[in-house]
């Protein structure tokens, strides 16, 4: 085969593996809020769709390292990094939030009660670790899709990035079961906790990615 | 003078029945109009709870559900002990159900044990004879007093260690 038949085919392959990567990334974030609309419980929606949704993501990774595309393999994993450590920025704000007023509730102890489908008894220890979890892998995945969609993109991107996934939070369906009104409105505090935590991980995400993120350019191009 | 001895024993007796009432080993129940029923119990909510869910099989019952209200309303940051138990058997469900479709907005009965403003443990319920009524039917007016009696006995064994 000529080497740029090669080349076109490993492209498309390429493409396609950062498609996968970008339905599966993109999965997790959307249940949340797919539960409080009542179409599933989250407990059905993280053992049929999360799980399965993880493991395509690492057999995308693992696809991606075998047939050489070191390009979607670096974004995979600085994504996926850059997204955990902006979360954890995030939680600052949020944690601070909540305790001054502004989120009605702890959300990662919320997610871990619906996870495993515990609400009527409340958290417990694994709950909460499993609240957390999806909570982070949340922010991973958000990770991945900026890098694998954008790449290596000027600092506001990331922000515009970060706002959007903030905003698109606050119309859930998700907030509005929370009590607060449709975009929290019933609750402005949470409106500004909601905008400050996710300019932090916007910043952060952006930094780490515009550092690990080996090549600019659009993946899909 | 005769009247004035009678109405004077029976304040005594009055008074004796409300003072036997307070000194009573760790149970004082008290009746909010007919609805309300509350009783105080001996220990903290989890231990009250934990007798509670005792009593309830020893008196032909099973716990169906229960809600930590007090763990649920600790995501918000709010600090509240309390818990809720649905009480009910399978046999006793097709015999309610036979009688009215809609007794499912009563039953499984619900108990609550939490800690009051002052420090008590109290268990409270809905006296069910009362909360049946509303359907006007013979046949749940004639099971509700067995369980009116059932929680009774139950908040009573739960409220003394």
């Amino acid at each position: 085969m000529p080497s740029d038949t090669r080349g076109s085919t490993s492209r498309t392959l390429e493409t396609g593996e950062s498609l996968v990567a970008l339905a599966a990334a993109g999965v997790s974030p959307n249940l949340f809020w797919i539960a409080q609309a009542g179409y599933a419980k989250l407990s059905w929606l993280g053992l049929h769709v999360l799980v399965p949704s993880v493991v395509v993501l690492a057999a995308v990774l693992v696809a991606a390292r075998e047939q050489g595309h070191q390009r979607l393999v670096n974004r995979l994993l600085a994504g996926a990094g850059a997204g955990f450590v902006a979360t954890v920025g995030l939680e600052a704000v949020r944690i601070a939030g909540f305790h001054l007023g502004g989120m009605p509730g702890s959300m990662p102890k919320l997610l871990g009660v619906l996870l495993l489908n515990r609400f009527m008894l409340g958290p417990s220890a694994l709950s909460n670790v499993v609240g957390w979890a999806y909570h982070f892998w949340n922010g991973a995945t958000f990770g991945i899709v900026f890098a694998v969609l954008l790449g290596r993109k000027p600092l506001a991107w990331a922000l515009a990035f970060a706002e959007l996934v903030g905003i698109g939070f606050l119309v859930s369906p998700a907030v509005r079961s929370l009590g607060v009104g449709f975009l929290a409105l019933d609750m402005p505090w949470m409106i500004v906790t909601v905008v400050l935590a996710h300019t932090v991980y916007g910043l952060v995400l952006g930094l780490l990615a515009r550092r690990w993120i080996r090549e600019p350019g659009w993946l899909l191009a | 003078m005769k009247e004035t001895r009678s109405y004077r024993s029976a304040l005594a007796v009055t008074a004796a029945a409300l003072l036997s009432l307070s000194l009573a080993p760790g149970l004082k129940a008290q009746a909010n109009g007919d609805l309300l029923v509350r009783v105080q119990a001996q220990g903290s909510v989890s231990q009250v709870a934990g007798r509670l869910k005792q009593a309830v099989s020893q008196n032909g019952l099973m716990v169906m559900g229960q809600l930590n209200q007090g763990k649920i309303l600790g995501m918000t940051g709010a600090k509240v002990e309390s818990q809720s138990f649905f009480l009910g058997n399978p046999q006793l469900g097709k015999k309610l159900f036979a009688a009215d479709e809609g007794v499912g907005v009563a039953v499984p009965v619900r108990i609550n044990v939490y800690r009051d403003g002052q420090g008590h443990t109290v268990i409270s319920y809905f006296k069910p004879s009362e909360e049946l009524k509303a359907f006007g039917s013979p046949v749940l007016d004639k099971m509700a007093p067995m369980l009116d009696q059932k929680l009774h006995a139950i908040a009573s064994a739960a409220a003394t260690s």
